[in-house]
């Protein structure tokens, strides 16, 4: 009975936090939304305090508390063409410029191909690759590449330095 | 609870048992309760600190050899993993082995690619 008392206050007090601090379905609602674009592809960098209600196809869940979420979005370039004998000492030097902090739907981006995440507090993670849940902190990253075609993909990501980002990507079906 | 415990963590060794069909790179590290499972990565659960990285490099269409794949890869966490840089310079298919004939003549020519992810301002020593 003690026990249940204590879930069932607990559950209560995680709800208020997140009532109070906000709730965020993907970048809607009371979240900070940063988005960065190059020629390449977008990033995009959300964090919430409160309930976040992720729909990002492969890292769908909901996590009570704080989540902080970075997500590398390629771009679909018909006809490109992997660029061939690249020089491999370039693909870093592409900047990625901050283009703004609006609302948008992520999943138009289309699927991320490299996803950072920081949870803390409750999360639950519902996405067909990744299931499970965390209960204190859980930090996250995911680089994920088909494995038919050419790819080139650089990205670099520092979290706590947004210009040093830099994202590349090239691909060709074979 | 005893049986909801083994019913998850059934289903995450079963689920964990699948084959990728994609390149895929994890660094995950967890504080607390920690319950993992998918068709991608390990399954897991796990209590109190724990941290793992792994690469999964599956087989090419044939099913007989691991895809083409040439990368290079710089990571640094901070013990609690709330900051964390990283570089990763992945090819493949046929841009990984013209990287690879490009980048693996001599050993020199191999340091040389894997200095490539240090350049960004993380330095893996």
């Amino acid at each position: 009975m003690i026990q249940e008392l204590s879930i069932f206050r607990l559950s209560i007090a995680l709800l208020c936090t997140g009532f109070v601090a906000g709730c965020a379905i993907n970048d809607r609602g009371l979240v900070r939304v940063d988005r960065y674009e190059n020629s390449f592809g977008h990033y995009v960098r959300t964090r919430v305090w409160g309930i976040d209600v992720v729909t990002v196809r492969s890292d769908e869940g909901v996590v009570v508390g704080y989540s902080d979420r970075a997500y590398f979005f390629p771009k679909s370039i018909a006809g490109g063409e992997v660029q061939r004998n690249p020089s491999m000492a370039e693909v870093l030097r592409e900047p990625m410029p901050r283009v703004g902090g609006g609302k948008c739907d992520l999943n138009e981006l289309g699927t991320p191909m490299v996803i950072r995440t920081v949870d803390v507090g409750v999360a639950i993670r519902l996405g067909a690759a990744r299931v499970g849940m965390t209960l204190g902190m859980n930090a996250n990253t995911r680089v994920r590449l088909h494995r038919d075609g050419t790819v080139i993909l650089a990205v670099q990501f520092d979290s706590e330095d947004s210009e040093a980002t830099r994202f590349l990507f090239r691909e060709q079906e074979e | 609870m005893k049986r909801t415990l083994v019913i998850v963590m059934t289903s995450a060794l079963l689920l964990g048992g699948c084959q990728s069909t994609a390149l895929l790179y994890v660094h995950d590290t967890s504080v607390g309760i920690n319950v993992a499972a998918g068709t991608e990565g390990t399954a897991k659960v796990s209590f109190g600190y724990d941290r793992e990285t792994l690469a999964i490099v599956p087989k090419n269409k044939a099913g007989s050899e691991a895809m083409s794949l040439a990368g290079t890869s710089c990571v640094y966490s901070s013990p609690w993993g709330s900051r964390i840089q990283f570089t990763h310079i992945v090819a493949t298919g046929a841009a990984a082995k013209e990287t690879a004939a490009q980048f693996a003549k001599t050993e020199a020519d191999i340091a040389e690619f894997a200095g490539l992810a240090q350049k960004g301002g993380v330095t893996c020593d």
